[in-house]
């Protein structure tokens, strides 16, 4: 732990989000990557996966905060959080806009996904008042991940891209830009992803996440499975054109049909695009 | 810590958590039944059940992702190249049938949907689906049985198996269909018999194997018990009128394979 590196940069750096292959990449390629990026869950569920952190410096992403659901978050999974924020010294929490769990007629029921929220005024005023509540207790700031939008969630009365800009325009709390996720919800809400970035104050983007998308029965679906699209790649020059994000990471961490090659060929890609060399 | 919750807004997320973890009831929802709560019936009738059945097949995959892609793989592709991938997770979970938890559940259990699945009308549109499941259940069970795999001792005469086995029947080779869905190119046609192979485990290298074999090997190999010496396994063959010289050379054939070990009795 005493040679982990806290992640402080004045560019853009790129990392990956942790996958059983990325310790091993580290050992080989030295440099290629500036940091990963760990979900909580899984430092929960494998204690082995903190054994990265010897390897690079990380970024603590989360799902389990439920930072858009009705229901608050046990102190188990606060004190929990805490103390990986702590040991990883992530400079932020990655989380998504979005519930893991809900009332049910016998007790709570854990989702064990995340689930895109009604976007109204109540649910703006609970996302900010729990992530505002969240940051306190962790003491580590929360910035916000826009999740992928399957369906209409009833009860919405603006779209996600209004709902985020009042996130910015009436708290501190920053953004990590999901670009394909954006192009999902785009896609699936007949939306054009340019003037859907467009709408969002790309200053508060503080993280951009890049990931593959699959369609089927006309849907556009999250893909960690497979590389990230040319139009995804062409969306995050869009906003590194226009904002100086601190981190830029790619989700290939779902077991995929893609190749090493392949990650080490959207790595250069990415770090090309933020102008920014291997360390 | 108290924060704002409108009614409405509990009940949609009340409403679309079960349909995602509940089968039963996102049948009913896809069914048109509705909750008797008032607020969560408002909201079950704004919400796309179709699209929600869809979304709980897409965690169902998720979930199952690592676990599957590393036992199953070409099944995973094919489902995928023909555009039914969440299709099949979909149907999967309103099943019933996704609440295993090792990898061992989830293969056995999925390897079992997606047989069934193989014979539906949206797995029979899934060219060479059915040989490729049964390629990838013969590869998942003979590496289970190689971990636990006891050589028979070679005390008597006959020839006793050096390893894990299995025969199956095929309509199409399921390396010439997972090929050509990799070239996009044209699915093998289906034979208009099936085709006997047999997989191994190479006791050196420690590997799957795979071949094409006759009915007559296939005989032979069946009546290689660790119990009949050469001359008893040529005798069960000879009512399929295999001449014993014919038994005695697929017997070499498949000790020079490494699937069998010839004892002192030699043709």
């Amino acid at each position: 732990v005493s040679r982990r590196k806290a992640l402080v940069s004045t560019q853009p750096q790129v990392g990956l989000a942790y996958a059983g292959y990325v310790p091993g990449l580290i050992r080989r390629r030295p440099g290629l990557i500036d940091y990963v990026e760990i979900p909580f869950e899984r430092l929960c569920h494998d204690s082995s996966t903190a054994e990265v952190l010897e390897l690079a410096p990380a970024i603590l992403h989360c799902a389990s905060l439920s930072i858009a659901g009705v229901l608050p978050v046990g102190s188990d999974i606060t004190c929990k959080v805490r103390d990986w924020a702590r040991r990883t010294c992530t400079p932020w929490i990655g989380e998504h806009l979005a519930f893991v769990r809900a009332p049910g007629e016998e007790g709570n029921v854990e989702i064990g996904y995340t689930v895109a929220p009604p976007l109204n005024g109540t649910t703006l005023a609970r996302v900010i008042g729990a992530c505002q509540h969240h940051q306190l207790e962790l003491g580590t700031r929360i910035i916000l991940e826009n999740p992928p939008q399957y369906f209409d969630t009833p009860g919405s009365t603006m779209d996600q891209m209004a709902f985020l800009a009042a996130i910015c325009r009436d708290s501190s709390i920053d953004l990590l830009l999901d670009v394909s996720h954006l192009l999902i919800t785009t896609c699936n809400t007949g939306v054009d992803p340019i003037r859907a970035l467009e709408r969002l104050p790309l200053g508060r983007v503080r993280e951009v996440h890049l990931s593959g998308i699959a369609v089927e029965q006309g849907v556009a679906w999250d893909d960690h499975g497979t590389p990230a699209s040319d139009e995804a790649f062409e969306l995050l020059r869009f906003v590194l054109e226009r904002a100086r994000p601190a981190a830029v990471t790619l989700e290939y961490n779902w077991a995929g049909s893609f190749g090493e090659d392949v990650v080490v060929r959207d790595i250069e890609r990415a770090r090309r695009m933020t102008g920014t060399v291997a360390a | 810590m108290s924060l704002p919750v409108a009614n409405d807004d509990a009940a949609t997320c009340a409403v679309l958590a079960r349909g995602l973890v509940d089968p039963k009831f996102a049948r009913s929802l896809l069914l048109g039944a509705l909750p008797r709560s008032a607020a969560h019936r408002r909201a079950a009738s704004q919400i796309d059940a179709e699209r929600l059945a869809l979304f709980a097949g897409f965690i169902t995959k998720v979930r199952y992702n690592s676990d599957l892609f590393e036992h199953l793989p070409g099944t995973l592709r094919l489902l995928r190249y023909y555009g039914v991938e969440l299709t099949a997770f979909r149907d999967y979970y309103l099943a019933g049938a996704s609440r295993s938890k090792s990898t061992h559940e989830k293969v056995a259990a999925a390897l079992l949907y997606f047989e069934r699945f193989a014979t539906s009308v949206a797995g029979r549109k899934v060219t060479g689906f059915a040989d490729v499941v049964a390629h990838e259940r013969v590869h998942w069970e003979l590496s289970r049985a190689l971990a636990d795999w006891r050589s028979e001792p070679a005390a008597n005469l006959a020839p006793p198996r050096k390893c894990p086995l299995r025969v199956i029947e095929t309509r199409r080779d399921p390396h010439a269909v997972l090929d050509a869905v990799v070239r996009r190119q044209r699915p093998p046609r289906a034979a208009r018999r099936p085709t006997l192979r047999l997989y191994w485990v190479d006791p050196v290298e420690r590997e799957i194997r795979c071949v094409a074999i006759d009915a007559r090997v296939n005989m032979v190999l069946e009546a290689i018990d660790g119990h009949r010496d050469l001359p008893a396994i040529a005798a069960a063959v000879r009512p399929a009128r295999i001449a014993p010289r014919t038994a005695f050379d697929v017997v070499a054939s498949l000790a020079a394979a490494g699937i069998v070990t010839i004892g002192g009795n030699r043709p």
